[in-house]
């Protein structure tokens, strides 16, 4: 029974857990910051309860809006979903794994950006003008460094897709962990970017002209705010599946690596929370330095993988 | 092919009819030849699609004898690029060209148009090199003259200029490259090449030939015509040019790396010659697409920046044969299939996206006269149909899934990975520079066009012009609608354009089918996975039809933070979108500010202007520098212009003289 269940989830197994993991990735980490800073808080649930709240309300819509407003945030959710399709679980590949799947990852995402910034170009607004612009030059600077690390992972395994690269790695001598350690470090940084978080941008704050990804939706309300948040918080738990994926050691069972799973997006979550209550954001024009660094680091990921594959005996 | 050349043949000796043409008939006289043109186009490329290729020996003219015409599978891809962008243009100038009564520009429109499109044709075709050059002059000059045709503006004639030598330049490469082969070998065909590259080391003979069409191609640092050029010339001929014209620079390079592919000149050990020449590509083509793209961003300018960009475009390409190449060094054939078929690809899909913006570009243009986006927006909302094709034309620029930029941009991707897994480390390296610059660039051109259509077309109008502004007329838009379906064609079956371009990479690569298949496999799944994409998209538009219906919707201005300032001046503008990402791109742009110069005892306020602008820093640095080097050298030469006819005459029979004197005492 277990079976059969198990092997008609097999395709969507990464998907529900992105799910799963979603509904409570940014409800602990509000949660440790509040407990962090002497406060109770809200449940770590809360932000379902809010999503389901905007699903159910009325909209706002400003009068220079065009139907680019409109169809955004769809555009935006669909694109965050159908990525999440080609991400596996460990051992279960996502419904879709083809050669090349990771370039069709990171495009696809993209495509949902590009919707989000011209959507906020579109209601005439000086502060979404500000996170539009904002959050293409992000978005923009942060493409290398995860080209340079999947191409990387690509070249040590032989492998073209997600989920053969990672039912082919292996992680034996120093080298492989230490590349381990800066694999994790880089996928953080770069879901902490794309999601809006700090060291580049402050969902908490107050002041519009210091945010990015918030001050970008101003104007959507209602359902379509749900749609965002849903995505942004999908998108969060996804690149927290990329990360757990280097980890789960092969040949464990199925409970365990769910397990895991759980444990390591709890453990980010935490970790997220520490950051941001210690952790000033930086200033503006610091931020590309930081996703500079990201690149450059998966540049020693290369030649790490160049070394480990002796390739420089030339 | 008997029956199409003489068609073609006569159709140009015909073209002059159109000056005794009543003013209402030049332009459907224009259509017609176009038409008939495309369809000489069309049928010679279905036909060498269909049986293979064609050679055809034709006699001229008595002075220049037999002249082999020979059209393969790498002509019919560019024959049918030009086919279908020549008849395009045509249709479109007859909604742009229509307000202007003057008789006698419509003629020289008309026949540089028509004569453009027959150049264009036989630089795909003829296998001689003499006339190759010739027909590759002609065809320069007939853009020229093109470009020009506004020539009012003083702008214009400038940067027609501007063009006119660069392309003279480009052709002086292409003779000294003729010439070298024309003398070591004695040979003037294509072929010759080939026996040039098994005597002698091929770089130099190619680095000439590439650097003559680069001239065309408009790769950096020999781009310095194209922004301006772009910018005055009408929109259907900027659209012609770069997306058709500029294309043969392409198939020139192609035609000769066909001949030097089998070359046996080993540099060192591991690393030949093809090797030499993969990376060269590589690291001009990556030279090239990030500055042109970074230049792209700062332009305020809607033509211009389009002008940048296909730079970027041109850089990628040449990237992608680059690495091609550095496949056929290393005789890695998947690397070398992928690398030429995606930029192949990635040549037929930017002459649809790249047609398609700069002719929706000329729709706006023509709508509210002017082509600032500092002074655009809301375009949405007046001009809804053409922003909706510059939205589909910008998403397909930035390789965005379910468009066609994608899938050739996907193989790129997929022959740099192929290649990174090879044994070569040289080559891994440059593959690795290779692959930041197309993830940079694709991310580049995301920001470009995510600020070109945004700031234009979207927000509040920031002038009176862009508020009154009226949809264009169907001669504007049809074409542009017939190139949105061809830009949707490649999305849907990518596999048709793909198996036509392989029998062009079959010229390089061995005939096997391993790569295509496994190619094949993953189109199949980017289709597929694109069409959930699509039908995600269309359920949630759906649900939120039934949520939009259900709740409560308030009308209101948008939300300014407390602020309600009903101005469009808030808005953020072209060059304010570029402001932060200036900063880090100022070591490659040039920017320069004027104004806010305050004196020490000026105590009091007064009026005060500043501006700031960006111009071409490498034009600046480099090109112009050159220029006025050579300046300063010709001025001894002054004397010569006399401005007296009889002393150019003395000139002309000194240069005889000299010649039969030279020939006589057998020097030359």
């Amino acid at each position: 029974m277990g079976d059969t269940l198990l092997y008609i989830l097999k395709p969507i197994i990464s998907f529900l857990l992105v799910v799963m993991a979603s509904t409570f990735f940014l409800g602990v980490v509000n949660k440790v910051r509040a407990m962090l800073s002497g406060r109770k808080g809200p449940g770590i649930f809360q932000n379902v309860k809010d999503v389901i709240r905007l699903f159910k309300k009325g909209f706002v819509f400003s009068d220079t809006t065009s139907y680019i407003f409109q169809i955004a945030p769809v555009v935006y959710f669909a694109a965050v979903i159908t990525a999440m399709l080609v991400v596996p679980f460990g051992n279960f590949s996502g419904i879709f794994s083809f050669e090349g799947d990771f370039i069709f990852f990171a495009y696809i995402l993209a495509m949902g950006k590009f919707f989000l910034i011209v959507s906020a170009l579109d209601t005439g607004s000086p502060f979404q003008g500000m996170g539009a612009n904002r959050e293409a030059m992000y978005g923009l600077l942060v493409e290398p460094a995860f080209f340079i690390l999947l191409g990387s992972f690509s070249m040590l395994t032989g492998h073209f897709s997600f989920y053969e690269i990672y039912n082919n790695i292996h992680f034996g001598d120093s080298v492989s962990y230490f590349m381990g350690g800066l694999v994790t470090y880089i996928l953080i940084q770069i879901a902490m970017l794309e999601c809006g978080r700090m060291p580049v941008d402050d969902p908490k704050t107050h002041l519009e002209l210091t945010m990015i990804h918030e001050v970008m939706i101003l104007d959507n309300s209602g359902f379509d705010m749900g749609l965002i948040q849903t995505a942004t918080s999908f998108k969060f738990s996804l690149y927290g599946l990329l990360i757990v994926n280097f980890f789960l050691p092969p040949g464990t069972s199925f409970a365990f690596k769910v397990g895991l799973f759980f444990l390591v997006q709890l453990v980010m979550a935490i970790t997220v929370g520490f950051l941001e209550s210690f952790r000033a954001r930086s200033r503006m024009n610091r931020n590309p330095l930081i996703i500079f660094n990201l690149t450059a680091l998966s540049i020693l990921i290369f030649f790490a993988v160049l070394i480990v594959m002796n390739k420089f005996s030339l | 092919m008997d029956l199409l050349s003489k068609i073609v043949l006569w159709l140009a000796i015909s073209l002059p009819l159109v000056i005794f043409l009543p003013f209402k008939w030049k332009g459907i006289f224009n259509l017609t030849t176009s038409i008939i043109l495309s369809a000489v186009g069309g049928v010679l490329a279905f036909h060498i699609f269909a049986n293979g290729e064609l050679d055809y020996p034709m006699y001229v003219l008595p002075f220049v004898g037999e002249l082999r015409f020979q059209a393969d599978l790498l002509s019919a891809v560019f024959i049918a690029i030009i086919s279908v962008s020549g008849l395009l243009g045509a249709i479109y100038s007859m909604g742009y060209m229509k307000p202007e009564r003057d008789g006698s520009r419509m003629n020289m429109y008309v026949l540089s148009y028509n004569l453009l499109i027959i150049s264009m044709y036989l630089v795909c075709v003829v296998q001689n090199l003499m006339a190759f050059l010739i027909i590759w002059e002609i065809m320069s000059f007939c853009s020229f003259l093109l470009v020009i045709i506004e020539h009012e503006k003083l702008r214009t004639v400038r940067a027609g200029l501007n063009y006119l030598i660069s392309m003279h330049i480009g052709v002086t490469l292409l003779m000294a490259a003729v010439a070298m082969v024309y003398l070591r070998t004695g040979g003037t065909d294509f072929a010759s090449i080939e026996v040039y590259c098994q005597r002698f080391d091929v770089f130099p003979l190619f680095l000439l030939f590439f650097l003559g069409f680069g001239f065309k191609l408009a790769i950096v640092p020999l781009h310095t015509w194209a922004a301006d050029t772009y910018t005055v010339a009408p929109p259907h001929i900027a659209a012609l040019m770069s997306g058709a014209m500029k294309k043969l620079g392409i198939y020139g390079i192609i035609r000769v790396l066909i001949y030097i592919q089998e070359a046996h000149s080993v540099v060192m050990e591991g690393y030949n010659s093809q090797i030499q020449i993969g990376i060269f590509m590589i690291l001009v083509g990556s030279a090239s697409a990030i500055y042109g793209i970074v230049n792209a961003i700062m332009q305020n300018e809607m033509k211009k920046a389009l002008a940048y960009s296909s730079i970027e475009n041109v850089g990628i390409i040449i990237m992608g044969l680059g690495i091609g190449f550095l496949g056929i060094g290393m005789q890695d054939f998947s690397l070398a299939y992928l690398g030429l078929c995606g930029s192949l690809l990635h040549t037929i899909n930017h002459t649809m996206f790249k047609s398609l913006l700069f002719m929706s570009a000329g729709s706006v243009q023509s709508s509210i006269n002017m082509m600032n986006m500092n002074q655009m927006g809301g375009l949405v909302k007046t001009m809804p149909i053409t922003s909706f094709i510059f939205l589909i034309a910008s998403l397909s620029i930035c390789g965005l899934p379910p468009f066609n930029g994608f899938v050739s941009e996907f193989f790129l991707y997929g022959g740099i990975l192929e290649g990174l897994n090879a044994t070569n480390v040289i080559a891994e390296v440059f593959l690795l520079v290779a692959l930041i610059v197309l993830a940079l660039s694709g991310g580049l051109s995301l920001f470009n066009y995510a600020k070109m259509f945004g700031i234009s077309f979207l927000g509040t109008p920031r002038s009176e012009r862009a508020r009154t502004a009226t949809e264009t007329n169907w001669w504007l838009l049809v074409p542009q609608l017939i190139l949105v379906l061809f830009i949707l064609s490649v999305d849907l079956f990518p596999f048709r354009y793909i198996s036509a371009l392989n029998n062009v990479v079959y010229m390089f690569v061995p005939r096997t089918h391993t790569f295509a298949s496994r190619l094949f496999e993953s189109s199949q799944n980017i289709a597929l996975i694109t069409m959930v994409f699509l039908v995600l998209v269309l359920a949630l538009m759906l649900v939120r039809h039934f949520a939009v219906s259900k709740a409560k919707i308030k009308y209101g201005p948008t939300w300014g933070c407390g602020y309600l300032v009903k101005s469009s001046k808030v808005q953020y503008t072209s060059s304010s979108f570029s402001q932060l990402f200036m900063i880090y791109a100022s070591p490659i742009i040039g920017f320069l500010k004027r104004g806010l110069h305050l004196e020490k005892d000026n105590l009091f306020p007064q009026n005060h202007s500043y501006d700031t602008h960006t111009f071409d820093a490498l034009e600046r640095s480099i090109v112009k520098k050159v220029v006025a080097r050579s300046e300063n050298f010709m001025q001894h030469f002054a004397f010569l212009q006399t401005g007296r006819l009889q002393h150019y005459v003395v000139y002309g029979f000194a240069f005889l003289f000299l010649l039969f004197v030279l020939t006589f005492s057998g020097i030359i």
